[in-house]
């Protein structure tokens, strides 16, 4: 190292933060992120496991009950799961951001010259490892199990990005949680709340015609109806319908709310 | 001197004009040449007049948490060279001063420049003219000390490969480099505030802010830090350094600000403060400007436990 010279007036430095850096910077935390991953593996757990534990448990169990025989039920039970697991995955965003706020190298990202996006860019960014690993060990144990979706390789590639697309537009939600809320723990606790009657109160898994009418009214206009509906077309059939349209509407009035919400919570605290 | 002025150039980018370590640009019409004959920075006080700009400048600031008046008022002026001590006991405002001062947080009421940059308004200029090394670890637990810092370079602008042959330089440069791969949660305390400094030191910023940089280390670790220290005061930083240890303050610093309630309430170098009281030790002056004893529950002051005493 060489001296440095004192500095009579104060320093030309720009203000501005190009795209370029900024770009730069989210991938670099994009990076981080998934060095975390490769560190503590162990946070992939409940992305793995739980389309393993669903899918077994509900086909064997319900498989029979439901549908007759447990092969008749997988065309209508994988897409559930599916759409149970990617709005599971999602919640992780919120719950690392509060993590990752909680300790003091974010404090050290708060003072370096980088992009002030750049550290939820790159968690969001990330998170599409994950989504990718838990669609693809669902579709893994349907064919385990028997589950050759009738309209074929596009379209179950087709599929998997909605459900992507789904999880990574959810993960806003709890991100804007993650934000607001004091610690981790309670950001999961509450995601859990929201999103365990939101699956389980949805065409996901049984018929929707045994349910009383009450409940019926609810699964009608529940999003997570609209996307397990959409799925289920286009893995069995092979065609777009309706429900994949309003699922679209959906995911888009839900960036439309909360990305806006996170991205202000975000500017105040980092 | 060559990583810093890539780190400018990078990071601000489309400015060219600040290739020069010294950050007075030879381009962009910036004129006045740095004062090369002045401070060599390691007396740092006094030496260093004339026309360098403020390495820090704070006026009448005051921030509070709930009902806690944690900053309640404080100015600084601190040239540029040299180490300058925050001395004051726990709560006494030290790091709310640090966190404004490193754009953490805004002041409630006053004004702070950093070489001439407002902390607030222009708060990304102002960090990429400093380095902070927090109370608390600022490192990735999950990584290893070479991830930590090959993030913290790309971060900063610099290339791949530049990263990592700066991370293995600064890691050899902090007698980390054993433990390089390994993960963070098998490191001692003083292997992380190492790592923790050392991660501060990437991009070579003039000024370096050390928030209690040995509280909690054992004494042999504390030397090393305040060699360290001492080091980059040599290669010409300006270091603002809090601390509750008296005798830190007073081997390292060349002026320090007695901080009591969030307030200065002196602030002059070691000799002069004990001078002016007619007192042997920093605590004796304390002790005559406020009452109170710096650190009267920390009797286990690991360098000079009779200091304690007074």
């Amino acid at each position: 190292m060489t001296t440095m010279t004192p500095i009579a007036t104060r320093p030309v430095i720009s203000k501005h933060i190009g795209l370029g850096t900024t770009l730069r910077n989210t991938l670099t935390m994009a990076y981080r992120a998934l060095l975390k991953i490769k560190h503590t593996p162990d946070q992939l757990v409940d992305v793995m496991l739980q389309p393993i534990l669903f899918t077994l448990m509900f086909a064997f169990i319900f498989g029979g009950a439901i549908a007759g025989s447990m092969g008749d039920y997988l065309p209508t039970l994988i897409p559930g799961i599916l759409a149970q697991t990617v709005i599971m995955a999602s919640v992780t965003t919120g719950v690392s951001m509060r993590e990752d706020m909680e300790k003091g190298v974010f404090n050290r990202f708060k003072s370096l010259p980088i992009a002030r996006i750049a550290p939820l860019a790159g968690a969001l960014i990330t998170d599409f490892v994950r989504y990718a690993i838990a669609i693809s060990l669902t579709f893994l144990m349907g064919f385990i199990l028997g589950y050759f979706p009738a309209a074929g390789a596009l379209w179950i590639l087709g599929a998997g990005l909605l459900a992507m697309l789904t999880a990574w537009c959810m993960s806003w939600i709890f991100a804007w949680l993650g934000l607001i809320m004091r610690t981790a723990q309670s950001v999961s606790g509450l995601s859990m709340m929201i999103l365990m009657p939101l699956t389980f109160l949805s065409n996901a898994f049984v018929p929707v015609d045994t349910l009383p009418w009450f409940l019926q009214g609810f699964v009608g206009v529940n999003p997570v109806s609209h996307l397990v509906a959409a799925m289920r077309e286009m893995l069995n059939f092979g065609i777009i319908g309706a429900d994949f349209w309003w699922t679209l509407v959906g995911l888009a009035a839900i960036v439309a709310i909360f990305a806006p919400l996170t991205l202000r919570a975000y500017k105040r605290t980092a | 001197m060559k990583q810093q002025a890539a780190v400018f150039s990078n990071s601000a980018s489309g400015v060219g004009g600040n290739a020069n370590a010294s950050g007075v640009g030879s381009a962009g019409g910036a004129g006045g040449n740095a004062n090369a004959g002045g401070a060599s920075g390691a007396s740092g006080v006094g030496g260093n007049a004339g026309n360098a700009v403020l390495a820090i400048e704070a006026q009448g600031l005051k921030k509070a948490f709930k009902d806690n008046q944690a900053v309640d008022g404080i100015d600084l002026k601190v040239t540029q060279g040299g180490i300058y001590g925050i001395l004051g006991p726990n709560g006494a405002g030290k790091t709310t001063t640090i966190n404004i001062l490193a754009t953490l947080m805004r002041p409630d009421a006053g004004t702070a420049q950093v070489f001439g940059y407002d902390v607030v308004r222009e708060a990304q200029q102002v960090r990429q003219l400093i380095g902070l090394t927090g109370q608390f670890a600022s490192v990735d637990e999950n990584l290893t000390a070479t991830e930590n810092l090959v993030i913290f370079g790309r971060l900063l602008g610099l290339s791949r490969a530049a990263a990592k042959s700066k991370a293995a330089a600064l890691l050899e440069e902090f007698a980390l480099s054993e433990a390089a791969r390994r993960p963070l949660s098998n490191f001692s305390g003083g292997m992380r505030r190492r790592l923790d400094l050392a991660a501060s030191l990437i991009a070579q910023p003039p000024l370096i802010f050390l928030d209690e940089p040995t509280t909690g280390l054992d004494p042999r670790t504390r030397n090393q830090m305040w060699e360290t220290i001492r080091r980059l005061v040599r290669e010409g930083s300006t270091i603002l350094l809090t601390t509750q240890y008296l005798d830190e303050a007073d081997q390292l610093a060349d002026r320090i600000a007695l901080i009591d309630h969030g307030r200065v309430v002196a602030e002059d170098t070691p000799s002069n403060l004990k001078a002016s009281i007619g007192a042997k030790t920093l605590d004796e002056v304390f002790l005559a400007l406020t009452g109170n004893a710096i650190d009267p529950l920390c009797p286990l002051d690991p360098v000079n436990p009779f200091e304690q005493a007074a």
